[in-house]
């Protein structure tokens, strides 16, 4: 992996590349050594400037954070943890076949905070087989009285190829319904607001000031690069996806290429698209910039209805989705992309 | 004139009638065995071949010596095979003297065969019984019969039934004898004024109209000024000649000859199947008897699936008339679907080539309407119009009564599924007119029934409720005034008219209800609950609700998801644009055709 960041810190000419953010994610990192975390970061500072006020976030499974690995991570620069806890309820983690317990999750937490971390991110599931909106609410109630400034709390997704998947076809899992979801989503924007996180994007929540600068900036559309098996960067309007074979990537760099599987160049219609419904997932969109099409007027008359319907709200000229809004925000977006 | 011979071919789908005429071209010549590997010659167009049906017309033309050493001249003349197409049938018998009945060895005589085969007796065929496919093991045991049936039938004898297998070419020679032996050599004269049957017309963007016919009475010769009685257009002929596999110029056709014309015909219309053609100069007194003008039966709104493509439209359905003279288009309006046309077809099945052909060989998207028949509105105010589209019904107040066409049903079915089929028929408002046991086993049942109560899923039905074996013919008798009201479908309070339909009063009840479920599962939830009604006048009789939908978001959006999201969100949006807007309600476009898999 050093050598793609090498290739392709070179590529980007990056001596003028001020980097404000690091996101280390995917799988497990938090089984990485301290000392492996050091050397990719002088191999990035060799090729390009890591900003002093940069956000560098580890993500981590509990299982896995062992207080020298916490002071260790802290030592070599990682100054946010996103920690995947998932559920503060011992079955719903049997279901999602996660080989921490809540009460490790708990106490992960509580250690790290205690090393120093002051942002602290929890990873949260909803609408897990067997769930009610009962224990939902006391995962969500044990996870706003931890030292925690973010949490994520997405719904469970049946991923082709998981055992999970599998069950929800054979029919040994029932799948939460699209209604019941809703409920779920409702209670989790409600008693994360109560307890000051505010909803910046569907499934984010952050106390003031702890918005994730890197998620922020997938959003917004800037560039970023990434690095590994299966990884994905954008740069100058380019998409590219490395193999997610880590045999074929590790190859594939010996002989000194890319391990690219694929490399788009987007199309202006396609920027559009992406900028649209990322912008309505979060931030929102400016209304001048939504209304730039020919066919303007259809598109006024669906946000006059989506704001009319209290789907939406203008401010300052961007168009934000209400939390109402942010539940059904594909519908909504499809409406909006050209 | 002697020696020519003019016949056709009479069977069920499926009997073997294409494999037959094959050996048949075969035999005498006229195709070589390499040319055999295309099998099936006479269904040339994809369509047919699927289906298995012959839609348009074709003759071939064969030289035959006989086993006495006579040459003969043979035409074959092809019938279509589906009752949509009842009077082309006739058209084509009433140009031959002859006909071979095909009747399959195992599923013996079926609707289509018995209405074909009435048809060939009123126009004085002699008729040759031939049992196909006697190769087959089944037909050890069902081979006497099929051989009553037959017998029953036509009140031939024994001896007269040929028996062959098309497929494995056995008996091929004994039918070719049986033809100039039995079927008659054709009378006329030869020197009286030219008196010509028109039995089908094709477009050939070359040559214009090939005008395919029989010539009863005097010659036609390349250059003549002849006349279309019916349509009186006038033309100077170009070619005149006999159909080999390809058209074969001859200049001139005499009486008793079957053949084509061209000249310069750029308008099917002009040449109208039935027709008499005859000299401009010297005409023959009388037309040949039998000629109608065909009217369509069924009725349905093309829409293309873009507004913009109404233009596109438009010009196909002018070139698909070029060769299809039985279609009917008028431009109209639906504040559903936009700009579209209100076609006209003879059944069903026609509808449905139309559509395939519109979509393969003209790349057109569109949605089609649920098919409708045409009813006579007599109003208070002493008007009488006909309707084609339910939409246009005028207000209740001013009709006195609303007439719909009905039916006479031939059904011939195995005799233990009566039961099934009298309750099928009773259910879509039929009345038995009469019943006759052909054998012990096989029964011919004539129903009375309204056509619109037909061309919903009827033949689907009558083929499920008796295994397959049940067939069906019908024939339009009359106009008759029923307790029929209009049923309209509301979105939101915003009534569809494209989902109107017109229905009887007893039926409206459960029509409706189905109507509003069957709409239910088709439409897709949307961010507001959709209100779906069925009403009759102001007063709504069936309702039901497609609920918003509550949550509609993939969850997780990180730097390697955009791509993943951005695709599936095009995908959806091109779904999305198919959709039709009716107020702020998107509808699929099954929705409009959803009354057509209303299950009983």
């Amino acid at each position: 992996m050093l050598s793609e960041i090498e290739m392709r810190l070179l590529q980007n000419n990056s001596k003028e590349l001020a980097i404000d953010s690091i996101f280390l994610g995917g799988g497990t990192p938090s089984l990485i050594e301290p000392k492996q975390l050091e050397k990719i970061f002088s191999i990035i500072s060799k090729f390009a400037t890591i900003k002093s006020t940069s956000e560098i976030t580890l993500e981590s499974n509990p299982g896995t954070l062992t207080n020298s690995k916490l002071s260790g991570f802290k030592s070599v620069g990682i100054n946010r943890l996103s920690i995947g806890v998932q559920s503060f309820n011992d079955d719903e983690l049997g279901v999602l076949d996660r080989i921490h317990s809540a009460k490790e999750a708990e106490n992960v937490v509580i250690e790290a905070y205690k090393s120093g971390y002051k942002n602290l991110s929890i990873d949260l599931i909803y609408a897990i087989p067997g769930q009610t909106l009962r224990s939902w609410s006391s995962t969500l109630n044990k996870a706003v009285k931890l030292p925690v400034n973010h949490i994520s709390a997405y719904n469970l997704i049946y991923e082709e190829g998981t055992p999970l998947f599998d069950n929800s076809v054979n029919g040994k899992v029932q799948p939460a319904s699209n209604d019941y979801e809703s409920k779920l989503f409702y209670k989790t924007v409600h008693e994360l607001g109560e307890a000051g996180f505010e909803q910046y994007e569907i499934s984010n929540f952050a106390k003031a000031g702890a918005k994730c600068l890197h998620n922020l900036k997938y959003w917004r559309g800037e560039q970023y690069l990434g690095f590994g098996a299966s990884a994905c960067g954008c740069v100058s309007g380019v998409r590219y996806k490395n193999v997610p074979d880590v045999h074929k990537y590790i190859s594939s760099l010996k002989e000194n290429t890319l391990p690219e599987i694929s490399s788009e160049i987007l199309t202006n219609k396609q920027k559009r698209t992406e900028l649209i419904f990322l912008g309505m997932r979060s931030e929102g969109v400016f209304l001048d910039y939504l209304l730039e099409p020919a066919d303007f007027e259809k598109i006024l008359n669906y946000i006059e209805m989506l704001l009319q319907m209290k789907l939406a709200t203008l401010n300052k000229g961007i168009l934000k989705l209400t939390t109402e809004g942010y539940a059904i925000c594909d519908e909504i977006s499809l409406n909006l992309i050209p | 004139m002697e020696n020519f011979r003019n016949f056709c071919i009479i069977a069920h789908i499926d009997h073997g009638k294409s494999t037959l005429a094959d050996r048949l071209l075969e035999k005498t010549g006229r195709v070589t065995e390499r040319e055999m590997v295309m099998n099936q010659i006479l269904d040339d167009n994809p369509l047919e071949q699927e289906r298995g049906i012959t839609i348009k017309l074709h003759a071939i033309q064969m030289d035959y010596t006989s086993k006495a050493g006579v040459q003969y001249v043979l035409n074959l003349i092809d019938t279509p095979g589906h009752v949509d197409f009842t009077y082309e049938v006739s058209r084509s018998l009433a140009a031959c003297e002859g006909a071979l009945l095909i009747i399959d060895a195992t599923q013996g005589v079926e609707a289509q065969t018995i209405s074909n085969l009435y048809l060939a007796l009123d126009a004085n065929l002699e008729i040759i019984p031939v049992i196909n496919k006697i190769d087959l093991p089944a037909a050890q045991t069902t081979l006497e019969g099929v051989k009553k049936q037959i017998i029953d039938l036509i009140g031939c004898k024994e001896d007269e039934i040929l028996y062959t297998s098309a497929k494995q070419g056995i008996g091929i020679d004994e039918i070719l004898e049986a033809i100039v032996e039995r079927v008659p050599p054709p009378i006329g004269d030869p020197n009286a004024p030219l008196r010509a049957l028109i039995y089908d017309s094709i477009f050939d963007s070359y040559r214009g109209v090939v005008v395919n016919l029989r010539v009863f009475d005097g010659t036609v010769r390349e250059g003549d000024k002849v006349v279309f009685m019916a349509t009186q257009k006038f033309y100077d002929i170009e070619e005149v000649g006999v159909m080999y596999m390809k058209r074969h110029r001859t200049k001139e056709l005499t009486a008793g000859n079957v053949g084509y014309i061209t000249a310069n015909i750029r308008n099917l219309q002009d040449s109208k199947v039935g027709d008499t053609l005859t000299h401009a100069a010297n005409p023959c007194e009388f037309m040949i008897d039998g000629f109608k003008i065909v009217k369509p039966m069924v009725f349905s709104g093309i829409y293309p699936s873009n507004a913009e493509d109404f233009e596109s439209l438009r010009e196909s359905l002018a070139k698909l008339g070029l060769n299809d003279s039985s279609i009917t288009y008028e431009p109209e309006s639906s504040n559903a679907l936009g700009f579209g046309f209100r076609c006209g077809f003879l059944g069903l099945l026609h509808m449905e080539i139309v559509r395939e052909r519109l979509q393969r060989e003209f790349n057109e998207t569109i949605v089609n309407t649920v098919p409708n028949v045409r009813y006579h509105v007599v109003m208070t105010n002493g008007d009488d119009i006909f309707i084609e589209n339910p939409a246009q019904l005028p207000p209740t107040v001013k009709i006195v009564d609303i007439e719909e066409p009905f039916i006479m049903a031939q059904i011939i079915t195995p005799s233990e599924y009566i039961g099934n089929i009298m309750k099928l028929c009773l259910d879509r408002r039929g009345t038995l007119k009469n019943q006759t046991y052909l054998s012990p086993e096989r029964v011919d049942l004539q129903f009375e029934l309204p056509l619109s109560e037909v061309i919903f899923d009827f033949y689907d039905k009558l083929k499920s409720v008796s295994r397959g074996y049940a067939s069906l013919d019908y024939e339009f008798i009359e106009y008759r005034a029923e307790d029929l009201v209009k049923l309209d479908i509301m979105l939101n309070g915003e009534p569809v008219d494209a989902l109107s339909s017109i229905v009887h009063r007893v039926k409206s009840f459960h029509w409706g209800q189905r109507l509003c479920s069957k709409l239910k599962e088709l439409i897709p939830r949307q961010m507001f609950e959709v209100a779906i009604q069925a009403a009759i006048g102001s007063k709504v009789i069936a309702r039901t609700n497609v609920q918003a939908i509550r949550k509609n978001v993939i969850a997780k959006c990180y730097g390697g998801d955009i791509s993943r999201k951005r695709k599936l969100l095009e995908k959806q949006k091109e779904g999305k644009k198919r959709m039709k807007q009716i107020g702020n309600v998107e509808i699929p476009q099954e929705a409009f055709l959803a009354v057509l898999k209303i299950e009983d």
